[in-house]
């Protein structure tokens, strides 16, 4: 039995007891502190402020005895001068009272409490119409399941190439490397989309422009690397012995070297004329009615059919797969799960929802189980790349080379045990249900 | 799972009192802890306001066919729950007399129970029964409390001498002194001149104690409510031996 948590409104503690029959006790008074914004919240911690308090309390039976806990929790979200404030209970239930907790939960249910399975903190945030996705690279289609689909996908583009010009400033001032991030998020999605649907526009600028897409994704992938490498350094020393913590330095030194260089490379890029006559092309490709042969197909039944091959394609890959299967192998089947992961999340509007976000949640879950495998693998790789590219011109590389080693084992005992959770996934992933519930999706 | 028997031949020794308290000195330095009151009398189980159980499961229990984690309660306390007391318990003798294997259906309760638990802490009825015998087999560590009298010395080589005799010898017993009042000559005299082969005696001793008697008031553990008692700094020294014993 878990806690449940429920959003309130006009919540009283008087009401709780009557409803109950048991009394409350206050066990903890809270303060009102700020709290920092979880993760997925990141892009809004600019714009968006959160206070909570926490009170919590017992209720007890005629014995004496708590039967139930309760955590009342009020945030307020600012943000620009407004206040929205909001009000959770989160009943814990214990051991052996599952009768009370009934009666406790429809204490609050009578009351309006509304069960919700986000965290308190991301609830309030969102009721407050702040989306941090709004900020990010996912676009939707519009509900529009009759419509051509080269036209659905132009819009998509769209979308896509303006978020990844929103982002563009961001990129330059390096301030944070998840702007670039985003960016890089935007042209892939664009990409995929666009190679997706093949053969929706005209084959020649169809190539000419999936070519540019590349290129461009391309040119800036360097900088996502050593800004994750850099960002996991910190992880790193943490795993190494204490006397070997600070023997990783010369890497970091060099990962920060090249990262600047690297960004330089990118604002060239980005202040570049070629890049600004690419935007404009783009633009006016997309702002043209052309079709190829498969332009005027309805958007669902050609979505549908980019989604059975995705899937597909995943299904016989990840059939190849056993234990002695290489790397490469299973990283086939992870940039296939992403496409798969786009189209659905492209086209969930037009498909029932119901099916969609099941299956999207299995491939999410695959999908991090595949990410943690490869980025153990490479990792492992561009650590003793990156270790001999550090240690050229040192005199003493002992050191260096001993942690470089402790760590690549490290990694790779990560990367066998990560290994086998991703077949059993995969395999789960391929199964008759999953298919089924996709057959179901797009019938 | 450990499992630390608190046993006595005789009543009214603060068996159930150094059940609870161990029990909450277990649960406090963060080991998962149930405490099973085997005593009708469930007085542990009144120590921690749960009601009792009136529905004869132990018939079913030592024919493994009762579900014995349905029956455990939370306490008040963290990593603390209770398996509270059956009026069904007065039969056991009867129940475990009709069992092939008696010892082993003791055994085998204690191995029904699947939460994880690092140790279950039995609060064993008084007297030499067939359930206190299997509660003997099945523990890794008997914890006796004696009173510091000639009579409880006497017994306690009673229970050393059965324990031998029937046999029982996987479990480490750990005596220690209760309800101890050293103003009395007779307290003192036996505790300075106890001295046991076969059995370790234990250096904390629990005082005589109003804050024990408060208990009841209380209904929870010393340690609770009067955490600096002597009665509570007792338990908390008796815990530590018995954690290196364990």
């Amino acid at each position: 039995m878990k806690k449940r948590i429920f959003a309130l409104k006009n919540f009283s503690l008087n009401a709780l007891e009557a409803f109950a029959g048991f009394t409350l006790r206050q066990n903890i008074t809270g303060v009102m502190k700020k709290v920092e914004l979880p993760d997925e919240l990141f892009p809004l911690r600019d714009r968006v402020e959160c206070l909570l308090r926490k009170d919590s309390f017992s209720l007890i039976n005629e014995d004496g005895k708590t039967v139930c806990r309760l955590n009342l929790t009020e945030i307020e979200v600012c943000s620009a001068g407004s206040v929205f404030n909001f009000s959770f209970a989160e009943l814990i239930p214990l051991k052996g009272y599952f009768g009370e907790f009934c009666i406790v939960q429809a204490a609050v249910e009578d009351q309006g409490g509304k069960e919700t399975k986000k965290l308190p903190v991301i609830y309030s945030v969102r009721k407050a119409g702040f989306r941090s996705d709004a900020g990010k690279g996912t676009v939707e289609a519009d509900k529009t399941p009759d419509a051509p689909a080269a036209d659905v996908i132009r819009n998509i583009l769209i979308r896509l190439i303006n978020i990844a010009e929103a982002k563009e400033h961001g990129v330059l001032e390096d301030t944070d490397p998840e702007f670039l991030h985003d960016f890089r998020v935007a042209l892939r999605r664009s990409r995929s989309a666009f190679s997706m649907f093949k053969g929706a526009f005209p084959p020649e600028e169809h190539e000419y422009f999936r070519q540019k897409l590349s290129h461009l994704f391309a040119r800036t992938s360097l900088a996502r690397d050593l800004d994750v490498y850099i960002k996991i350094m910190g992880q790193y020393r943490a795993v190494l012995p204490d006397s070997m913590q600070d023997d990783l330095e010369p890497v970091e030194k060099y990962l920060t070297a090249m990262k600047k260089k690297e960004h330089e490379k990118i604002v060239g890029l980005i202040n570049s004329e070629e890049y600004s006559l690419f935007k404009n092309e783009w633009r006016n490709f997309l702002g043209r009615a052309v079709y190829g042969e498969k332009g005027m197909q309805r958007v669902r039944d050609a979505a549908s059919e980019v989604i059975k091959n995705a899937y597909a394609k995943i299904v016989k890959d990840g059939r190849k797969l056993d234990n002695s299967s290489p790397a490469s192998d299973i990283h086939k089947v992870r940039i296939g799960c992403k496409k798969l992961r786009y189209a659905l999340e492209f086209f969930r509007p037009i498909f029932p929802s119901k099916q969609a976000d099941a299956v999207t949640k299995k491939l999410k879950t695959l999908q991090d189980s595949l990410g943690a495998h490869q980025d153990y693998e490479v990792q492992r790789e561009k650590l003793l790349r990156y270790t001999e590219e550090a240690a050229k011109g040192m005199k003493d590389k002992v050191n260096l080379s001993l942690a470089s080693g402790y760590l690549a084992r490290y990694l790779d005992e990560l990367k066998c045990s990560e290994r086998e959770r991703c077949l059993e996934m995969i395999d789960s992933f391929i199964s008759d249900k999953v298919r089924a519930q996709i057959k179901e999706m797009i019938k | 799972m450990k499992i630390l028997a608190v046993y006595s031949i005789k009543g009214g020794v603060g068996k159930t009192a150094a059940a609870v308290n161990l029990a909450y000195c277990a649960a406090q330095s963060g080991m998962k802890t149930l405490l099973w009151d085997f005593d009708p009398q469930a007085a542990s189980t009144f120590y921690f306001r749960v009601k009792p159980k009136l529905n004869k499961s132990m018939k079913k229990a030592v024919k493994g066919k009762s579900d014995l984690d349905a029956e455990i309660k939370a306490t008040d306390f963290d990593n603390l729950d209770i398996l509270p007391a059956d009026f069904s318990c007065r039969n056991m003798d009867l129940f475990l007399d009709s069992a092939d294997k008696p010892k082993k259906a003791v055994r085998d309760m204690f191995k029904s129970i699947s939460g994880d638990y690092d140790i279950a802490i039995a609060d064993a009825p008084p007297g030499i029964t067939l359930l206190s015998e299997g509660i003997m087999s099945a523990a890794d560590v008997l914890a006796v409390p004696l009173i510091p009298t000639t009579l409880s010395l006497r017994t306690c080589e009673m229970l050393l001498n059965f324990m031998k005799d029937n046999k029982i010898k996987d479990v480490k017993t750990a005596l220690f002194f209760s309800m101890a009042d050293r103003r009395k000559k007779i307290h003192r005299d036996v505790m300075d001149g106890a001295e046991f082969e076969k059995a370790k005696l234990l250096e904390n001793y629990v005082p005589y104690s109003a804050d024990v008697e408060k208990m009841g008031l209380h209904r929870e553990p010393v340690g609770a409510f009067s955490p600096k008692s002597k009665a509570a700094v007792s338990y908390g020294g008796i815990w530590r031996e018995i954690v290196n014993i364990l």
